[in-house]
């Protein structure tokens, strides 16, 4: 066992190699992707792709881990910032930067043993679902949202972990029709949405745990939830009250023999 | 060629379970997995488990030389389904031991026998076979009837 590893020996004799030989993929490096970047370079895990087409600006500075004035004068893509971040950390860690959308590089996606999705629309969870229910990747979704009332603000957010052959984010509620279609019918016109660091940085270390559960189960008998809502206002964290009736269910949406694979396989030996 | 599989846990279960079950006769259980695939950016497969094909008990023959011996009527209603939608079939055992298992001489000589008949019926995939034990696996996967077989190391559990 590695050096760095002693302090997580209880995940097991394997787990620098597990680790050493998972590949993650993080879709967007902003405010709820970054934290996870960092984190996944303190575990050591074996390679990383990041993918995010932005890049960091002054308005980012309250909640992009490891940004810094140079990246915004330089206007560093984001990516960059993530990759650096990491590098510092562990430069044994491969970090490959996809400074564009998912869908432009998706083979990528197929390779990954996990990806967590760091986006800000319920229309980009649901393709990006859709791709890797095809390719058996796990997904772990996180998101945070702020909404107005007269009382005040209430700070809310989830993570989800989309498994193939489990439910799925429709399963959960999470995503429904109306939402996809309110939110269609918002384009172009739904504003910045309100991010803060504290529970990003939660949710993203609670997508890690759900990462690593999977991947190196500490525990035989407590299975994570794997839907998990944040109260912001309240700062706790709890399995969602919908998975009580999801007991024996199995997904609707997506059957365990749904085809899977390229729609159109072409041989490439 | 690097040639891997990828299973959802629940699959791996049912497969697990059925194998297991005794026969009448047979000493082991044999039974078919259809994938779909993927390429892989760097040369190579990505098999996707979808969907388990137990063999009926009347379709297998009692032959007492080997562990497992089963008739035309089982490849027949394998192949019913993938005339209807092309899939990699694997064909799937188990040796009830730990450890890496080994292909035998006698599943050697079967698959060489069988798998070509993959291929009349779906040429447009690869197929395979793969072999199990308590807690690995691997198997062989052929891109033609007359090509090399690949060997299938890497199998993901998820």
């Amino acid at each position: 066992m590695k050096e760095r590893s002693k302090r997580q020996s209880f995940l097991g004799e394997r787990s620098d190699d597990v680790l050493g030989t998972t590949t993650v993929g993080i879709i967007g490096v902003s405010g709820g992707g970054s934290p996870i970047a960092q984190a996944v370079a303190h575990i050591g895990f074996g390679t990383t792709h990041l993918f995010d087409s932005d890049f960091a600006e002054e308005h980012h500075r309250h909640r992009l881990i490891g940004i810094t004035s140079a990246a915004i004068k330089h206007k560093w893509k984001k990516v960059r910032v993530a990759k650096r971040l990491m590098w510092k950390i562990n430069p044994e860690h491969r970090v490959v930067e996809h400074a564009c959308t998912w869908q432009e590089k998706h083979e990528t996606l197929r390779t990954c043993d996990v990806v967590f999705s760091c986006v800000d629309s319920y229309l980009a969870r649901d393709e990006l679902e859709r791709y890797l229910r095809r390719f058996h990747v796990p997904l772990i979704d996180l998101g945070m949202d702020v909404t107005r009332h007269e009382a005040g603000h209430s700070i809310s957010g989830q993570t989800i972990l989309s498994l193939p052959g489990s439910h799925c984010m429709r399963c959960f509620g999470f995503i429904r029709d109306e939402l996809l279609q309110q939110e269609a019918a918002l384009y172009g016109d739904a504003g910045e949405r309100a991010q803060v660091i504290w529970p990003n940085a939660a949710l993203a270390a609670t997508a890690v745990g759900m990462a690593m559960s999977m991947l190196l189960p500490w525990h035989s008998r407590l299975p994570i939830a794997p839907y998990l809502v944040y109260d912001g206002n309240t700062l706790e964290i709890s399995p969602s009250s919908r998975l009580q009736h999801l007991n024996g269910v199995p997904c609707r949406h997506y059957s365990p023999s749904q085809r899977t694979g390229d729609l159109a396989f072409t041989p490439n030996y | 060629m690097s040639v891997r599989l990828r299973l959802p846990r629940p699959l791996l279960q049912q497969i697990n379970a059925d194998l297991c079950r005794p026969h009448g006769f047979a000493a082991e259980r044999v039974g078919f997995l259809t994938c779909g695939v993927a390429t892989l950016t760097e040369p190579g497969l990505l098999l996707l488990g979808e969907a388990w094909h137990s063999v009926a008990d009347e379709d297998y023959l009692n032959d007492p030389r080997v562990g497992a011996c089963i008739g035309g009527s089982a490849f027949r209603k394998l192949f019913q389904i993938v005339y209807r939608e092309p899939a990699v079939i694997l064909h799937l055992h188990k040796h009830d031991h730990m450890g890496e298992p080994r292909f035998s001489l006698t599943d050697e000589r079967s698959m060489r026998e069988f798998f070509p008949g993959f291929f009349n019926v779906c040429p447009t995939r690869p197929h395979g076979a793969m072999v199990l034990s308590q807690n690995s696996a691997v198997g062989t996967v052929w891109t033609s009837a007359e090509g090399i077989g690949y060997p299938l190391r890497i199998v993901e559990i998820i």
